[in-house]
């Protein structure tokens, strides 16, 4: 059993566009989603840039078909309208002869919430519908009841790699034949709690964030939700079904420098992208295209640029970052920039990395600044990198 | 100044819960980051919610803080010269 | 080719007691348990000061992996890139999430604490296993209301069969809102690794469960 692992469907929900096409769009016409915060009543809204969903929960209810307020969360409610994308994508029905399982990432969970009601319910025990809500495996059951899987279902929380680990194990679960099919993703909402926490480690940058820029400040941060259907080869054949692409590598190594920092010489990285090349046999110089992790922090982009530059030994393929456009969605990060990734296979565009002006002094290359339409891309690597040194590389294949 | 002294290598072994410490254990001329206490970038910017909580000291440019953390001793003069409260 | 997986050492932790390869060395029902794993830290010269600024969850992790490992170096043994550390539980991070809010609720004594903050990521107490031990295989933290032993086992199995791993320290920890403390750890390795299997429970389900029931 080592068969490909192909995604049948895509899904996305972030400030760039609620479904794919929008998010399309928005990357052709190089339209970022970044602006002072609207729907969250914090001290900083008009301090702080970030990449908000433009419906506000009585709108996604609405759209979802869902009775407002009856226990959930925005987390759950961004990851339900980008699952159910994904398997309308995937031509999904419930099918108790396939197996089928969910892996979804959070890390915020159901904190939007919680930190509303947290006072009253440590007064007078109310709101419990949302408290109970709080635990980040919450939107992963609600997920599986909405879309009947019952087959394999957990919740992955690794930080700002946990949507990228969710892909990482439904690949292999697939590859090797343990399952049929499996949703994989991951959802977080702006909440008070992080904004306030990446503000106090003073990574947050008041305006339009700058990766691999020298000048660079800091993060912004992003909401979004986004879902992958990967189905087995056999599967795929069976029913002449149409795909994406191939999920053809993947890699989780652990830093073990730092519990929030990045080594220098971004040694947890290097590992990943190494795992990942071998994984998909591919050698570095196969590789099109590297979407980055490229948060925008001092750390992250001049550990993760000397990683790239160890692994490509001196010579990467166009490198972007795609945070300028959403901001930085921590959990979601990794399956959001997954559907860029396979945006950028079928269209064959380089995405571009906004906000750029200045190399970093430090490294030997410059990021993509401008779209790049026709341009020949086969295999994809995708970047997220998380606290507690979680580091996860994937590739995607067009075949 | 002796008595600031002795207040912040209190406020340390609060903030940082070195419960095996006490403040005669604290070298008041020892780097505070790296060697000796062994504090990394994330207890600096505790370090500074703590200037601000207590004497009312914001510290804007993180690259200050080097400086001025490097010892209890350059910590206190700094808290002496600056403190609002 | 499979391989068999057989669980070399293992710790369960619960609220007061503790036991170790079916050794309760602890059995104070007075105390705290953020009493016991600390005197338990100090009883057995961890001297690694920086646990004294980890959180609740972090410290129960660490002090259960020294007990386990006890004093063993992997890397001796293993490639650092070939061991892995897998862990789950069921309140994520919620012990320090709700001390760091603490810190961010009140308008009038704001002051968001950024020690506090990192802490509110679960699978910080893995990043701290790895950094102490020179670990840099795989890491995941998976989150589920009940330990769920029969997919650690069948993930971990996984991993080492196929050789993405060598050996894998894997359980369940957690610290809950109200304050209880449960943490069930293994080392798990391969029979090649082992000169007497007979000494050891194979890593499956029922053994797994059945440690993790001990106390």
């Amino acid at each position: 059993m080592s068969g490909k692992v192909y995604v049948t469907g895509i899904g996305i929900i972030s400030s760039i566009g609620n479904k794919v096409t929008e998010n399309l769009e928005s990357l052709l016409n190089q339209k970022p989603g970044i602006s002072r915060i609207q729907h969250i009543d914090s001290i900083y809204s008009e301090h702080i840039s970030a990449g908000e969903v433009g419906m506000n929960n009585e709108e996604l209810c609405s759209h979802l078909g869902i009775k407002a307020s009856l226990g959930y969360t925005r987390s759950t409610l961004l990851a339900l309208v980008a699952a159910k994308e994904a398997c309308d994508d995937a031509l999904y029905t419930a099918d108790e002869n396939i197996r089928t399982g969910l892996i979804s990432a959070t890390t915020v969970g159901g904190m939007d919430k919680s930190e509303l009601h947290y006072r009253e319910f440590h007064e007078i025990n109310t709101h419990h519908c949302y408290i109970a809500t709080h635990d980040c495996a919450d939107h992963t059951e609600k997920l599986a009841e909405e879309l009947h899987i019952t087959d394999f279902i957990t919740t992955i929380s690794t930080a700002c790699s946990s949507s990228a680990n969710a892909i990482l194990l439904g690949s292999r679960l697939i590859r090797n034949g343990l399952l049929d099919r499996v949703l994989v993703g991951g959802s977080e909402c702006l909440s008070k709690f992080h904004i306030n926490g990446f503000n106090s480690m003073q990574i947050l940058d008041p305006n339009p964030c700058k990766p691999f820029d020298e000048n660079r400040k800091g993060i912004n941060l992003g909401e979004a939700a986004a879902y992958l259907m990967l189905e087995s080869e056999d599967l795929v054949k069976k029913n002449n079904k149409k795909y994406h692409c191939v999920v053809s590598g993947w890699g989780n190594a652990c830093e073990a420098f730092h519990q929030t920092a990045s080594s220098p010489e971004g040694t947890g990285a290097v590992l990943a992208m190494n795992k990942a090349l071998k994984t998909a046999n591919l050698l570095p110089s196969e590789i099109s295209y590297i979407n980055a992790h490229g948060t925008g922090t001092q750390n992250n982009d001049s550990s993760e640029g000397k990683a790239i530059e160890t692994v490509f030994q001196g010579i990467p393929p166009p490198i972007s970052s795609t945070k300028p456009f959403t901001g930085h969605t921590t959990s979601a990060a990794g399956a959001v920039e997954a559907i860029f990734s396979i945006l950028a296979l079928q269209h064959q565009i380089l995405l571009p990395n906004l906000n750029f002006s200045q190399q970093m002094s430090e490294l030997s290359f410059s990021p993509v600044t401008s779209l790049q339409p026709h341009t020949p891309i086969r295999h994809v690597l995708s970047n997220s990198f998380g606290f507690g040194g979680n580091n996860t590389s994937l590739i995607f294949s067009a075949e | 100044m002796e008595d600031l002294i002795k207040e912040l290598k209190q406020e340390i072994i609060d903030e940082f819960n070195f419960e095996d410490m006490t403040a005669e254990d604290i070298d008041t001329e020892a780097p505070l980051f790296g060697e000796g206490l062994g504090l990394d970038s994330i207890d600096a910017l505790s370090l500074m919610v703590i200037l601000e909580k207590k004497y009312g000291i914001k510290i804007e440019d993180p690259k200050d803080g080097k400086k001025i953390f490097s010892t209890v001793r350059t910590l206190a003069e700094y808290i002496a010269a600056n403190r609002k409260q | 080719m499979n391989t068999q997986q057989y669980i070399t050492s293992w710790c369960v932790l619960k609220d007061n007691t503790i036991n170790i390869n079916d050794r309760l060395i602890s059995n104070e029902t007075s105390e705290q348990p953020a009493d016991l794993v600390k005197q338990l830290y100090r009883a057995h010269n961890m001297s690694y000061p920086k646990f004294f600024k980890m959180d609740a969850l972090s410290r129960l992790a660490f002090v259960c992996s020294e007990l386990l490992l006890n004093k063993r170096k992997l890397t001796d043994t293993y490639k650092a890139e070939d061991i892995a550390v897998i862990l789950s539980n069921r309140s994520a991070s919620l012990h320090t999430d709700y001390a760091y809010n603490e810190s961010i609720i009140d308008r009038a004594n704001y002051f968001p604490n950024p020690s506090l903050f990192v802490y509110t990521l679960p699978n910080i107490m893995i990043g701290e296993i790895c950094i102490r031990n020179g670990i840099t295989g795989e890491n995941t933290f998976f989150v589920s209301s009940e330990p769920n032993f029969d997919f650690l086992t069948e993930q971990v199995n996984f991993l080492m069969n196929t050789g993405v791993i060598q050996c894998c320290l894997t359980g369940w920890v957690e610290v809950s809102a109200e304050n209880h403390y449960e943490a069930t750890l293994f080392l798990v390795e391969k029979n090649k690794m082992i000169e007497d299997t007979a000494n050891f429970y194979t890593f499956a389900p029922y053994n797994v469960s059945k440690i993790h029931t001990i106390l």
